[in-house]
């Protein structure tokens, strides 16, 4: 096989191979001090890779990582920090929501302070001369103002205007004012809940992140050193559960109920009055005003002794509302008939106390009167003579069921406990059982009346008084209800149908008039109690009552209300409070759809 | 015929073209040439330059190229794997950092926009319930004609008795004799 390589390309490419080679024998320490040369400079760039590493990571360790922190750090907006309550029909009754703090740096103004309180002026409705005031005080973290909703803010932005800052923070607002004030309470400026159910259910309120955080940070960075973006949103969102404190309350019955009793309280120069309305069934109030109330969005201007809901925390002798309770004890232990006969003296002595009826004076004694017509006049005298059948002891066991001595286990903070004599006392004196028997010599919470008079309206059942449903989302689906005892079953139905039906005549045919509502079947009862003094003993300050239970055929609401201290000869609950239960019925029957039976 | 072994100038332009190794020891293997009376040739090193004293005889053979040793062979192996698993490092590395700077980007975008968004419905919710008690506080003002729910202007509706279920078809069975009629009653009359 011949060559495929030409001859001539062959000779030269051999030449040129000879002289490179004799080249290299020439020369080779050239080659060798590159090759060095290269390898310094390799291990010098080496070296100072080395070098700059251990600046980075070891010197300048530290910094660098804030740095990096700081670079991937959100900052988030304050979060709500409690649930929202709401009322049964969803209307919100208390939320968080964010508003801003102006602060100023003069400092850093860019343009003049006379320019700058001009653009602000008109915005936040200030003279420019308060503004230059304030700015004249010191270089920065001026607070110029507070309380700034969020489209105000906007707004001062949109000025770009160097030296200003808007720091965001949640407040807990309540759009219904002093609405509900005594149910819902208020929260302080350290987010703590100081009245109400802000208060009694904080735990529940609390949103979890909050709970398991620090309150005192009202404007968390909540990307915390090591997190990363991501964890800090995880964390985050555990803020938004969707879930709500409902209500049972109806704030449109809430709103017409105060209406009509601050009317009272205008017309007879009362200091202070309460409406309740309770479903019997299961204990929920519907209404629960309270008077005099206050402001929560502003509850560093109220009176201290307006945040007391004195329907739970405060105690007062019943008098006659209470006598339908004991017409009820009366005929569940020595069996009388509502036709039985019991004579009215008007007036009796028992021991060196006298007794008698409110209308002795006018009326004088009445004589016989059947079991009815002892509830319709609200004799004293009678009722005397009625509880006078039942041992004392036997009668005091009664009372002690009934929950007197112990709390309703209201949700709502600092139920006070009502107050009996102590049992040898009540026993061994005589006159204690007849006080006792026209709702005088003890003392109860207007809750816990409502709480006995709705045991005579669902069937003789204890039910426990409550405000709250329990914590739902939107869909309506429940993730927390309260725990409440088993209704206790204090009276028979049959009882307690025997009694309405008496009350059913007040109303019909007795110093309950002015409830009577056309067409419906109200059953109430009036009462007037006198005032214990100062000094001891009673005085001639009344605190008035009317209780009303609608409607008669199926007994399911139990309207009180209550106004203490009415002035006038003529205030007595059947004229003050019997009105007040009306315009409240009225209204309820109305919003649940009752309609009239006759 | 005379044949210069050439590989000491094949090794040196292979490498001045930046070939691989791999590509390098087959340009040594290539070298065949047909036998021929030549000289015997020491394997190695293959820069000797031996010359055909018979180059009229054609082109002497090649020595066989000796098998690589184990050794360079594990490292040619070992360079190859490292070279695949820096390439895969790299390009791991590359998207990790992308889908850390994008993805914390995009939930920064995404809070961001809850945020506004959860503010937005904070002030709706405020505002709208702060309308309602406006209205609920006018509504009481006696200058404006409205007054508090009555029962005497309320019309109540008494609840319709529920009926027994009914099923359309046997009803149509029983009652309807052709499908016609059966459709008629199906179909809206008029509103």
């Amino acid at each position: 096989m011949a060559s495929f390589i030409p001859p001539s390309l062959t000779r030269d490419r051999f030449r040129w191979v000879n002289r490179r080679r004799r080249l290299s024998r020439s020369r080779p320490s050239s080659s060798g001090r590159r090759v060095a040369l290269v390898w310094c400079i390799l291990i010098l760039c080496i070296l100072a890779l080395l070098v700059k590493l251990s600046q980075l990571q070891i010197v300048q360790a530290s910094a660098l990582r804030e740095l990096a922190q700081q670079q991937r750090q959100i900052r988030l907006a304050p979060k709500p920090s409690r649930r929202p309550i709401v009322d049964r029909q969803g209307n919100v009754l208390a939320v968080d929501r964010i508003m801003y703090t102006l602060y100023a740096h003069p400092l850093l103004f860019k343009q003049s302070k006379q320019a700058i309180a001009q653009q602000l002026s008109s915005l936040l409705e200030k003279p420019v001369e308060d503004l230059l005031n304030q700015f004249n005080q010191q270089q920065t973290g001026i607070k110029v103002e507070v309380e700034i909703p969020e489209e105000l803010a906007g707004r001062i932005t949109q000025l770009r205007l160097d030296g200003l800052e808007l720091i965001p923070n949640q407040q807990r607002f309540y759009p219904r004012q002093d609405l509900l004030a005594h149910v819902v309470g208020y929260v302080d400026i350290d987010g703590e809940g100081q009245a109400g159910l802000e208060y009694s259910l904080e735990d529940q309120l609390l949103l979890p992140e909050v709970a398991a955080a620090s309150l005192q940070n009202p404007n968390p960075v909540s990307a915390d050193a090591g997190d990363t973006p991501l964890d800090a949103l995880a964390d985050n969102s555990l803020a938004y559960d969707n879930l709500q404190l409902k209500l049972t309350l109806d704030s449109r019955l809430q709103r017409v109920a105060q209406r009509s009793l601050r009317q009272k309280l205008q017309e007879y120069g009362a200091k202070r009055g309460a409406v309740l309305v309770m479903d019997a069934r299961d204990g929920a109030l519907l209404a629960m005003v309270t008077e005099p109330s206050f402001n929560p969005n502003r509850y560093y201007e109220a009176k201290v002794n307006w945040f007391k809901n004195w329907a739970v925390t405060d105690l007062y002798e019943p008098g006659s509302t209470f006598k339908s309770i004991n017409l009820a004890i009366a005929l569940e232990t020595v069996h009388l008939r509502p036709d039985d006969v019991v004579n009215d003296e008007g007036r009796i002595q028992i021991g060196k106390w006298p007794i008698q009826n409110f209308d002795y004076r006018a009326v004088g004694g009445r004589g016989a009167l059947t079991i009815a017509d002892v509830l319709r006049y609200s004799s004293n005298v009678g009722m005397v003579h009625v509880m006078a059948l039942l041992q004392p002891s036997v009668y005091y066991d009664w009372l002690e069921r009934c929950g007197l001595g112990k709390l309703t286990g209201i949700e709502l903070p600092a139920e006070a406990m009502a107050q009996l004599k102590s049992r040898e006392q009540f026993i061994n004196t005589r006159v204690e059982s007849a006080t006792t028997a026209f709702g005088q010599g003890f003392s109860i919470t207007p809750i816990q009346l409502l709480q006995l008079q709705a045991a005579l309206a669902n069937g003789g059942k204890l039910v426990t008084p409550h405000v709250a449903q329990g914590l739902v989302d939107e869909t309506g689906h429940f993730y927390w209800k309260p725990v409440r005892p088993l209704p206790q079953s204090l009276f028979s139905p049959e009882t307690t149908k025997q009694v309405l039906a008496m009350m059913e005549q007040v109303v019909t045919d007795g110093m309950g008039k002015p409830a009577q509502i056309p067409g419906y079947r109200i059953a109430g009862k009036t009462g007037t109690a006198q005032k214990v003094a100062l000094s001891g003993g009673y005085s001639d300050h009344r605190i008035t009552s009317f209780v009303g239970v609608v409607p008669v055929e199926a007994p399911r609401y139990v309207v009180l209300a209550i106004i203490d201290d009415p002035l006038g000869e003529d205030a007595y609950g059947g004229n003050v409070t019997a009105p007040i239960v009306k315009s409240v019925i009225e209204s309820l029957v109305v919003i649940e759809g009752i309609a009239p039976s006759k | 015929m005379t044949v210069t072994l050439k590989s000491d100038v094949a090794h040196r332009q292979v490498s001045g073209r930046k070939r691989s190794s791999k590509a390098r020891v087959t340009s040594l293997r290539i070298v065949t040439v047909q036998p021929s009376p030549c000289p015997s040739v020491p394997n190695f090193p293959l820069r000797v330059v031996v010359q055909n004293p018979h180059p009229e005889q054609g082109v002497c053979k090649l020595p066989e190229k000796p098998a690589d040793p184990l050794w360079l062979r594990l490292l040619v192996v070992a360079y190859q794997g490292s070279m695949l698993l820096t390439g895969g490092l790299v390009a791991s590395v590359l998207l990790v950092y992308g889908w850390m700077v994008g993805a914390n980007q995009l939930t920064l975008q995404a809070v961001h926009r809850l945020e506004s968004l959860q503010r937005s419905k904070q002030q709706l919710i405020a505002a709208n319930e702060v309308l309602k008690s406006h209205m609920a506080q006018q509504a009481e003002n006696s200058g404006t004609g409205l007054h508090p729910p009555q029962p005497a202007s309320a019309i109540f509706i008494q609840p319709a008795s529920e009926r027994p279920a009914t099923n359309p078809q046997r009803a149509a069975e029983s009652g309807l004799a052709s499908p016609k009629d059966v459709s008629k009653l199906l179909l809206p009359l008029g509103y």
